[in-house]
């Protein structure tokens, strides 16, 4: 699933998305197919002018980038898109293909675990042109589906597509493990927000590219998505909160007293806040999920799809569903009613996404502290995963599970605003913050609670911050801080008093 | 840690200024030295990597014996010594070698080639500025090549071949070559220092062996045996102690300089004596600054030269702000308890334990550099983090060893153990495992019907049936040749120093 994500980002540092490239991309020499006029009245270009709050001084704005990305109009003049088309979005149009009216649009629900928005027109009879298109039904394996792409302002482009294969893998917004189409496609330059179609029928839209496949997600899920928030209440998707893994080994099986099973996946980890943390335990056998047989691998058998994952079974359900399993712990079989939770990556105390939010951060005496987060990371380019930090990188990758404090975040040092009051202190940069004060940091709450508590050393007042691993400590006096961090403020042009620490 | 590959490599051998009158003396005491050397296989330990030729420079200090570099006649596998003038070759053998700081000693068994050779005698740190002449065999010609410079720069700094070792150098501008490492640098008739490696991203950046450490290095093997470098295990922060507000919270003021401890290592000699927190205001009566300095013979370079310079049983003496009082330490200098260094190998083959298949190493640099040149971006994460944090991760700070599963040789007693790769071992059968030696006990002498093998960062173990491991052992080992089914000897047994005596 990282895999997709790396993808995905490595496409955006390339060029802009969408039409914009298309408009200058020399055409396919594939054959052309006709688009039917239904499409064309159902498909729109979405116009995005994005403003992302800049991870390493997020006090400020990267610049505004410009996106366009495909919509589906869906009953109820909703345009349907993925939650990537219009994450940080400051202004968004729709344009009809071959029209050269814009019509502004606002988000009317984002869901990014499942990577999937619904936006709405301002002016409501601005719709009349456009025919929502009707959703369709799971695909069969090997089917064969349109995607649509925009092959300049005006025109569609039509694209064969088979679907090969149904997995489940985590959207570039999210770490939720959601179904997805996997299709084969001779196109480049998809995966963005591309609808694909059976027939005249909805049948998913493109979220992620690989070399060899699009990523699609499934009808079933975009049909979830727009029931579950028509009510106003929206549920969202749940999870379980565990990890598996595979039974495989005859002598796992005999240590964990299966051996007269032939099916059953093994927990491996619980994570903590879960619904099902006091139900399960570790070495729990995972034998049947509403009633359906899990295999060894942790799958079961779809009518369409054949062996796909039960975690599907989990994207069918909305939280606050009742999920009964059929478990074997210790050689009995048991078994267990739970109560779903909704995913939520940022249960995760590093930051997954934060679209559309201003990035939590407090500067200190030029000190500039944030919670460490998937985008601060992706700052280090394509190959991020290889060449960020090595300690923050093993803290995403090691440390990052759901604690029981669901606020957990892991705060650190980003760096340090030179000026005369932190010389010598200034080099000082990438640290995670163990304790200010000698309170525990495990929040941006807990940091600003520590710093109302300052040191008294020789008469005088301190702020005394210690980082993990080698970074040792650092001290700041009371004295002089607040001359210091408006000097500070003047020099970086940090105009957001709110940045600053009061003393 | 990328500060670590700014030295692109280590040459093989030669660099300086003789007067000319010297100069017929000097050649008397040089020696080309051809080397053939066959690598440690770390991928499959059991092997060795194909054999390659190189040569390096060396000369003559009295007793029968020449001094050269350590990389010169590392993994050595035949070493061959030729007077400068002369026409036949002479096997050698390594009588001493010290990968911390790139020296070996090599003794002949034709002990006539020294006649009339002039034992040459070592002069004191240079000075800046004062011209060297640099003498070896270097590439791009047969002959002896003498080089002149300056020295333009002391400080302490990275010894390229150990991977992980800084001890005091000296810099000069002399042409260095691949050829001339282990070669003397003299000034008159004086050496004062061994050439031994470059910076090949600047021009004219030539890096010598000073005088202190050569002498330390005799000292230290006057006993027979090579104890090494002492390891401070001292981490700090520079600069920190220049801050208005660290001075006025640790009651010191900007004439008492120093510098702050971030960490200590729980295997070295200064644990339970100094600890995270201290301002280490002077080291034997020499004044630390705040950039962590003192002054050496005549120059600023770090505190830890007078640490390093000591030998095993001297005594080190440090005066420091702890809790806003002063006070005074005395560490006693003594070699690390065993424990986990992002070093380079020189040994026969990589510590390594073969069981049901599952070919489990010790994590090293020489490890991970089977990953290439760019180890430290392709190599698996946690083993990165771990070779370069082990000794401030609570996983690892009390561990002997990194136990690494490398491989499994498939059979089937292990093919549905299948993860795991490249995991650090840590538990066996839920004990907490710190080294090989202790890996290899407890999968032995467990008693369960299964060993369960636990690995950092995963939730599933691998699990063997010890009956059908047993049963297994011989067969998959026949099978891949992974004979003997262990190797546990430390990087301290040297590949050169076996070989040699192997050899008649």
């Amino acid at each position: 699933m990282r895999h997709l994500a790396l993808l995905l980002a490595c496409l955006l540092a390339a060029g802009p998305a969408g039409a914009q490239s298309a408009a200058t991309a020399p055409i396919s020499s594939a054959v052309t197919l006709p688009v039917p006029a239904r499409i064309e009245d159902s498909v729109v270009r979405v116009l995005v002018s994005k403003k992302s709050v800049d991870p390493n001084s997020p006090w400020q704005f990267e610049e505004v980038e410009q996106q366009t990305h495909l919509g589906v109009v869906v009953e109820g003049n909703r345009i349907l898109t993925t939650a990537y088309a219009v994450a940080d979005a400051a202004f968004i149009e729709l344009q009809k293909f071959g029209s050269t009216r814009k019509t502004e649009l606002k988000p009317l629900f984002i869901d990014y675990e499942v990577n999937l928005a619904l936006l709405k027109p301002v002016a409501v009879d601005t719709l009349e042109k456009l025919r929502p298109a009707p959703i369709g039904d799971d695909v069969a394996l090997n089917e064969k589906l349109d995607v649509y792409k925009a092959r300049d302002a005006y025109q569609l482009m039509r694209m064969q597509a088979s679907l090969q294969e149904v997995g489940i893998y985590a959207a570039v917004t999210s770490l939720y493990n959601l179904a997805a189409y996997l299709l084969k496609v001779q196109q480049s330059g998809l995966g963005w927000s591309e609808p694909v179609f059976e027939g005249g029928k909805l049948a998913g839209i493109a979220s992620g590219q690989d070399a060899n496949y699009v990523y699609a997600i499934p009808a079933s899920i975009i049909r979830h998505f727009i029931q579950d928030s028509a009510d106003g209440d929206y549920k969202g998707f749940p999870s379980m909160g565990i990890a598996l893994a595979p039974l495989v080994s005859p002598d796992v099986r005999k240590l964990l007293k299966a051996e007269k099973y032939d099916h059953g996946v093994r927990i491996s980890l619980v994570s903590k806040g879960s619904a099902f943390t006091s139900l399960l335990k570790e070495d729990d056998i995972i034998l049947e999920v509403d009633g359906v047989q899990i295999s060894e691998l942790g799958f079961y058998d779809h009518p369409k799809w054949g062996k796909i994952h039960f975690r599907y079974l989990l994207n069918k359900h909305q939280s606050g569903d009742k999920l009964k399993l059929k478990i074997l712990r210790d050689g009995k079989e048991m078994v267990i009613e739970g109560q779903l939770d909704r995913f939520d990556s940022n249960r995760y105390p590093v930051v997954i996404h934060r679209f559309g939010q201003p990035e939590p951060h407090l500067i200190v005496g030029g000190f500039i502290f944030q919670e460490l987060s998937r985008p601060y990371l992706k700052q280090w380019g394509r190959e991020w995963e290889d060449l960020a930090p090595l300690d923050l990188m093993y803290t995403y990758v090691f440390e990052n599970k759901p604690e029981d404090d669901p606020n957990k975040r892991f705060i650190f040092l980003n760096r340090v605003l030179a000026d005369e009051f932190n010389r010598g202190l200034s080099d000082l940069k990438q640290q995670v913050v163990e304790e200010v004060n000698g309170q525990k940091v495990t929040s941006m709450a807990s940091l600003a609670e520590a710093l109302k508590h300052p040191v008294t050393r020789n008469g005088k007042q301190f702020v005394r911050m210690k980082f993990v691993r080698e970074g040792g400590e650092a001290i700041l006096s009371m004295d002089g801080l607040a001359e210091a961090q408006e000097r500070i403020a003047k020099t970086y042009e940090i105009k957001s008093p709110a940045s600053f620490f009061k003393p | 840690m990328l500060r670590l590959f700014v030295f692109a490599f280590t040459v093989l051998a030669l660099a300086g200024r003789a007067d000319a009158a010297n100069l017929a003396v000097l050649r008397s005491a040089v020696y080309k030295i051809h080397v053939s050397s066959s690598d440690p296989n770390f991928t499959d330990p059991w092997k060795r990597q194909a054999t390659s030729g190189s040569s390096g420079t060396g000369f003559y200090i009295g007793h029968d014996l020449i001094m050269t570099n350590a990389h010169v006649i590392a993994d050595a596998t035949f070493i061959t010594v030729l007077r400068d003038g002369a026409s036949k070759p002479v096997p050698a053998r390594v009588k001493f070698v010290a990968h911390d700081c790139d020296l070996a000693i090599l003794e002949v068994a034709d002990k006539s080639i020294f006649k009339d050779s002039t034992p040459m005698s070592f002069g004191s740190l240079p000075k800046l500025r004062s011209p060297v002449s640099v003498i070896g065999f270097p590439m791009g010609g047969e002959q002896v090549s003498v080089t002149e410079g300056v020295v333009s720069r002391i400080s302490y700094r990275h010894y390229v071949h150990s991977g992980n070792s800084n001890h005091l150098l000296v810099q000069v501008d002399s042409a260095i070559n691949p050829g001339n490492s282990g070669g003397p640098v003299v000034q008159g008739s004086a050496v004062v220092g061994v050439a031994f490696q470059t910076y090949t991203r600047a021009e004219n950046t030539g890096y010598i062996i000073p005088t202190p450490v050569i002498q330390r290095f005799l000292k230290d093997i006057e006993d027979g045996k090579y104890d090494g470098h002492p390891e401070d295990g001292i981490t700090t922060a520079e600069w920190t102690m220049m801050n208005p507000s660290m001075m006025a919270f640790h009651g010191l003021s900007e004439k008492d300089g120093g510098i702050q401890v971030a960490h200590i290592a729980g295997w070295a000699p200064t644990a339970g004596k100094l600890q995270a927190g201290d301002i280490l205001l002077a080291v034997d009566g020499q004044p630390i600054g705040v950039d962590g300095k003192v002054l050496f013979a005549g120059e600023r370079v770090d505190f830890r030269t007078v640490f390093d310079l000591k030998q095993m049983g001297d005594s080190c003496g440090f005066k420091l702000s702890r809790d806003g009082k002063i006070v005074d330490v005395t560490v006693d200098v003594k070699p690390s308890v065993p424990h986990h260094l992002p070093s380079l190998v020189y040994a026969k083959h990589a510590k390594y334990y073969v069981w049901g298949g599952l070919v489990f190493t010790t994590l090293t640099r020489s490890y991970l550099k089977t990953w290439g040149d760019r180890w430290y971006k392709d190599a698996p994460l946690g083993l990165r983090y771990f070779d370069y944090y082990s000794e401030y991760d609570p996983v690892t700070a009390d561990a002997n060893d990194i136990v690494v599963l490398a491989k499994r040789l498939p059979d089937a007693v292990n093919a549905y153990a299948t993860g795991n790769t490249y995991g650090v071992a840590t538990h066996v059968d839920g004990h907490r495992v710190t080294s090989l030696n202790e890996l290899i006990e407890r999968l032995e002498k467990g008693t369960d019907e299964f060993a369960v093998i636990d690995f950092f960062g995963s939730e599933d173990p691998l699990v063997l049936s010890r009956k059908a491991v047993s049963e297994a052992n011989s067969r998959i080992n026949e099978k891949y040749g992974a004979n003997p089914d262990r190797w546990l000897h430390g990087p301290e047994v040297d590949g050169a120093i076996i070989s040699a005596e192997a050899a008649p």
